[in-house]
């Protein structure tokens, strides 16, 4: 059934003399051919093997060919079917391409008529194989897709579950003993507790950092149409604590609203914000910018710029990576969950993410998600 | 005030004596019935078995870890909700994740709350005993209608 085999020929005719003119000189065109005159006796044929094209006629007696091409097709949906019809059926022709038939020639006709006509039927017969097989590769593919997920969902469940139980007893037991030895520990013993305690609170922050990085990875997309202009200024008031006794000036450009899931997005900025406020607590006055570039392709380019510490580019390639830092635990704190959240967001958007930064400059995280089209919708939906 | 009894079913013995300890100092810990699976909670709550002669009561309080041997915590949840007698229970899933599956078929089976395990004992301590003081103490249960 490849291209090097010849091509499988079944020709279905009840009018035996033309049925055999058509076999011999078919075969020698180096078709391999298969002549029955009954079309009961075809679909018998068919149920049994394969063949790449059905050649019938339309008018026989018992079943005729619209239904043998329609039992045909049900056994096998790549098979490629040519009727044969005499001069004036044209309707019936194309009833029978409706059925599912490929082509169809006039009676009587000349080999230089059939010959293109059945050429064209061995590049459709290759064409509807290699669908199937790709067809068959997707869905062999999907399966294997399922089956990681399903092994994702509950490696992250043994690690949420099985991990944490350990730790939270590690952290209470050690709780417990030093809320039992209060003022009797002497020298180093409270420090030695002390890390005890600080270690498991991290680990089991980690663990959480982990899984949440894990769900958002296969979080569901709810898309739909996000000002981002007005998510900007939730945050910003979600972020007030953060602020409080800071001189902090925010400076919002006029935002597009952009096409994605706003649960998510708001994540995004969310991180972006609350980093660009971390990382500028050292000035007298925090200053932090967002704004939005549209590209060619109905994509933005949102940024958050700041004018904290920035960080050094030579280092920018690990900036995105699950537990990555810049800055020392004892001068910024954090796991560096974040910006690994922030990216595997986007991309399931579509985008990127960039990041420029100087030391003691400011650093500007950039990100693309696909604008809103519908203009109307701007001013329309609200 | 008499104080209700609270039913705890936790498998983990160390789950366990943390809660006690955590509920220690406010009265509450003398009041807690520890069992440690699902099939014993039922013959807890159904008076059979092991509890046969156990007090026609019901607990003020129901705290169920989600994963344990046997029968796990969502299906004593559904069988104490089917039970016309037990459904006026507060129950309280008490669990070491948070799966969002879990919390959906939670609250499809009617628990009361969803409470996931802090790792930090100061925030457990403080969630059991928020859990044993609003549930045991504060609400007011529904009047039995049978007694």
């Amino acid at each position: 059934m490849t291209l090097q085999q010849p091509i499988s020929l079944l020709i279905v005719d009840d009018e035996e003399p033309q049925l055999k003119a058509l076999c011999v000189t078919l075969e020698a065109c180096g078709y391999s051919v298969h002549g029955i005159s009954s079309s009961q006796e075809a679909l018998v044929l068919l149920r049994r093997r394969t063949f790449d094209i059905l050649l019938t006629d339309l008018r026989m007696p018992g079943l005729d060919g619209l239904g043998l091409i329609a039992a045909a097709l049900e056994f096998d949906p790549t098979l490629v079917v040519v009727v044969m019809t005499g001069h004036g059926t044209i309707d019936t022709a194309v009833g029978a391409m409706k059925a599912g038939a490929l082509d169809y020639i006039l009676k009587p006709f000349k080999l230089s008529a059939i010959l293109p006509v059945l050429e064209r039927a061995s590049a459709m017969r290759n064409l509807r194989l290699r669908n199937l097989e790709l067809e068959m590769r997707v869905r062999d593919r999907t399966a294997e897709l399922e089956a990681a997920n399903k092994e994702l969902d509950a490696f992250s469940y043994s690690v949420s579950h099985d991990l944490r139980s350990p730790l939270r007893h590690i952290q209470g037991y050690a709780e417990m003993l030093a809320r039992s030895l209060d003022g009797k520990l002497e020298g180093k013993q409270p420090h030695y507790l002390g890390v005890i305690l600080d270690s498991t609170r991290r680990m089991g922050a980690l663990i959480d950092n982990l899984l949440e990085f894990a769900r958002l990875g296969r979080a569901e997309l709810r898309m739909g149409q996000v000002d981002m202009e007005g998510l900007v200024r939730e945050c910003i008031s979600q972020l007030h604590p953060e602020t409080e006794g800071r001189t902090v000036r925010w400076e919002v450009g006029p935002l597009p609203p952009a096409a994605g899931d706003r649960t998510l997005l708001a994540q995004v900025l969310m991180n972006l914000l609350s980093n660009a406020l971390k990382y500028s607590r050292t000035r007298a006055e925090t200053v932090v910018e967002i704004g939005c570039a549209p590209d060619k392709e109905g994509k933005g380019e949102y940024y958050v710029r700041d004018n904290g510490v920035g960080f050094d580019m030579k280092y920018a390639g690990r900036l995105f990576g699950v537990f990555q830092r810049m800055h020392r635990e004892s001068e910024f704190e954090g796991t560096g969950i974040g910006l690994a959240n922030v990216r595997s967001i986007v991309n399931r958007h579509g985008g990127n993410v960039r990041a420029e930064a100087e030391p003691e400059k400011g650093a500007t995280f950039h990100f693309t998600v696909r604008l809103h089209q519908d203009a109307d919708a701007i001013g329309g939906a609200k | 005030m008499k104080l209700k009894r609270i039913l705890l079913a936790e498998d983990s013995p160390l789950d366990v004596e943390m809660t006690l300890e955590a509920l220690a100092g406010n009265g509450l810990a003398n009041a807690i019935d520890v069992v440690n699976d699902g099939v014993e909670a039922l013959d807890y709550l159904f008076r059979r078995e092991a509890f046969a002669a156990r007090p026609d009561e019901n607990p003020g309080l129901l705290i169920l870890d989600i994963k344990m041997p046997r029968l796990d915590g969502l299906q004593v949840l559904e069988q104490v909700k089917k039970a016309e007698h037990l459904r006026t229970i507060p129950v309280v899933i008490l669990t070491a994740s948070r799966q969002e599956k879990d919390l959906y078929q939670s609250y499809r089976l009617g628990v009361n709350a969803f409470v996931v395990k802090p790792v930090d004992f100061h925030e457990f301590a403080d969630a059991i005993k928020v859990l044993g003081l609003f549930w045991a103490i504060l609400n007011e249960p529904p009047p039995r209608s049978n007694s």
